[in-house]
């Protein structure tokens, strides 16, 4: 496989002076400053081969900006190696905005003041577009994301969907073999979220372009990436796939169990040998909270149907929103 | 080549910047109602002050106002290109971090955003200006030739060049110190005192406007050139030099400060 992207040992740290109290520290913090280095992101490493597609996710300040501005050549790394198709992006910063494509859902990278169709049209001279790929890529992407319609509208006047899925267009229109999406489904209706999602996975799938998608949203994670890398406090704490996350560390399923009439606590316990256990009783049911390693669903299942009048029951599977909260939070040893 | 580039879509922009701008037809009205208010107050003024004094260190009122429209011509031309760039930049671009945008596209960031802030609107500046200025040569009764509107280019441009370079200069400041927009105010203050001839300010004001922030090249050296018996016929020769001077400055504090932003982020 073809590693697009090489990140070796790579290190930010910021200078930050420390900021006494009061009026008569404020007066003395200007004239004489100590500084220490804060680690914003500390000596990570990982490759990504070709047309992968990976979710990088961390809490705020966790550093993932920081890592994306590196690797998109827009600040330089205070040591270490990156390298991403064969560009030093901070060395060679020119040439690295050929090979990518980026998005920052919380600002648009369209101008104001002109309408769509002319700020497409202006990428095409700036990034050297053959009109063939432009006409064929830009009817192309205008239909799956139905912004035929828009195409002459001052950028000023479209909705927040309407202008993400114009960013996400003008990231692509020059066909790069990386792009960066930073939150690019932030604030928008689940319609649009499933329309962005579609042709970010439609054009790994037909260019083979590599995708480094970092995110709040898991539900973009799960629909679009295969392995995600966790980041906090600067350091990868998870690099792997992300239905092996699900399996190994949310090893914690859930079954759920309605009666016509309920059981106390202590009975199901000894019947069961399970100890999270939980009791509702408006719904009039039992919420059994068991390890996926330790007992499988069907022999839980069969236990409690031999002992009780169960009128209905359900399975479920840990979400992956609750598992990242366990990792951030420490929760999982990794 | 890169020259054909850059102008290629400089004009494309431009363009289609300009059409927008002209949908927004009540936008371009106020606009030009601002100016024409903003005109008859400072020309009032002036008018008011004039008619009270028989003339001011032997400059008289037609020629005060000469300078004026010099100034107002060489800060539209500069307006136009820098202004809003250079008042973007502290907050917008550098605080808030929206420089990043600039820097992913293969294209000098520096032009960039002199594209996306290109001020047309402050295109009537530049015709105001020149009006104010024929105004004033016929009621001088100077006479003018081909070279006359030559020169007067030449000092316009010269002069929107040391506009550019203080201004961005200040801005590009804010790389190292935050926000220095609380510097324009200044700027402002200080760019209409020298619109007044500076041989009625004390030797220290003087030696400020010529050789610490230049602002006298701006208005007032060009008018005095042409102006017969003021005694300044050589110093406007001085302009474009002066020009390139303080934006070459302006254009190293840039290239510094965009290092600096490379380095943190902010």
């Amino acid at each position: 496989m073809n590693q697009i992207i090489r990140v070796n040992n790579l290190t930010k740290t910021y200078k930050n002076f420390k900021r006494r109290e009061g009026v008569k520290g404020a007066l003395y913090n200007l004239f004489k400053r100590e500084y220490k280095d804060v680690y914003a992101v500390s000596n990570i490493s990982f490759t990504i081969n070709q047309g992968e597609m990976v979710g990088y996710i961390g809490p705020n300040g966790a550093g993932k900006s920081t890592t994306i501005k590196m690797l998109t050549g827009i600040l330089r790394p205070t040591s270490g190696e990156v390298n991403v198709s064969g560009v030093c992006p901070h060395k060679d910063r020119l040439r690295h905005t050929q090979n990518i494509g980026v998005v920052f859902g919380q600002r648009t990278q369209l101008w104001w003041d002109i309408a769509v169709i002319e700020a497409f049209s202006l990428l095409k001279k700036i990034y050297g577009i053959s009109e063939n790929d432009y006409t064929n890529r830009l009817k192309r992407f205008s239909v799956a994301m139905e912004i035929e319609g828009l195409l002459h509208t001052p950028v000023r006047k479209l909705s927040l969907g309407e202008r993400m899925k114009c960013d996400l267009i003008a990231s692509l229109l020059h066909n790069p073999p990386v792009v960066f999406l930073d939150e690019p489904t932030i604030g928008l209706d689940v319609a649009v979220k499933m329309t962005v999602r579609h042709l970010i996975k439609k054009i790994n799938a037909e260019e083979k372009t590599t995708i480094i998608l970092a995110t709040h949203d898991l539900k973009d994670i799960e629909a679009i990436c295969q392995r995600v890398i966790i980041i906090d406090q600067g350091r990868i704490l998870y690099d792997g796939g992300v239905e092996s996350i699900k399996k190994n560390i949310g090893r914690q399923r859930k079954l759920i169990l309605y009666f016509n009439k309920l059981p106390t606590l202590a009975e199901m316990k000894t019947k069961t040998g399970e100890d999270h256990i939980q009791l509702s009783l408006k719904e009039q049911r039992l919420e059994i909270t068991f390890d996926r390693t330790k007992k499988t669903a069907a022999a839980l299942i069969g236990c409690v149907m031999s002992h009780f009048d169960v009128r209905d029951l359900e399975i479920r599977e840990p979400e992956l929103a609750d598992i990242v909260k366990g990792i951030y939070e420490g929760k999982y040893a990794l | 080549m890169k020259a054909k580039f850059y102008a290629d879509i400089f004009l494309s922009y431009s363009l289609q910047n300009l059409k927008t701008r002209l949908a927004y037809r009540g936008n371009f009205f106020f606009g030009v109602f601002g100016i024409i208010i903003y005109s008859v107050v400072n020309i009032g003024f002036l008018w008011a002050i004039f008619s009270n004094i028989d003339g001011l260190k032997g400059w008289r009122f037609e020629e005060v106002l000469f300078i004026y429209g010099m100034g107002q011509f060489v800060f539209g031309i500069f307006s136009v290109f820098f202004l809003n760039f250079a008042h973007k930049l502290p907050k917008h671009y550098i605080v808030d971090g929206h420089l990043d945008r600039p820097l992913l596209r293969p294209l000098s960031p520096y032009f960039q955003l002199i594209l996306e802030n290109l001020n047309f609107n402050d295109l009537m500046i530049i015709l105001k200006g020149m009006i104010i200025m024929m105004y004033c040569f016929h009621l001088l009764q100077l006479k003018w030739h081909l070279l006359t509107l030559a020169e007067i280019l030449l000092f316009g441009l010269s002069g929107a060049l040391v506009y550019a370079g203080v201004w961005v200069t200040t801005a590009s400041l804010s790389f190292w110190f935050k926000n220095m927009s609380g510097f324009f105010i200044a700027l402002y203050t200080l760019n209409h005192y020298s619109r007044f001839p500076i041989t009625i300010y004390p030797f220290w004001i003087r030696f400020i406007f010529t050789w610490i922030l230049p602002l006298a090249f701006v208005a007032f050296f060009p008018s005095a050139y042409f102006l017969p018996d003021k005694g300044f016929n050589t110093t406007a020769l001085f302009v474009p030099l002066i020009g390139c001077l303080v934006f070459g400055i302006s254009l190293m504090v840039w290239n510094a400060g965009l290092k600096k932003y490379e380095s943190t982020g902010t």
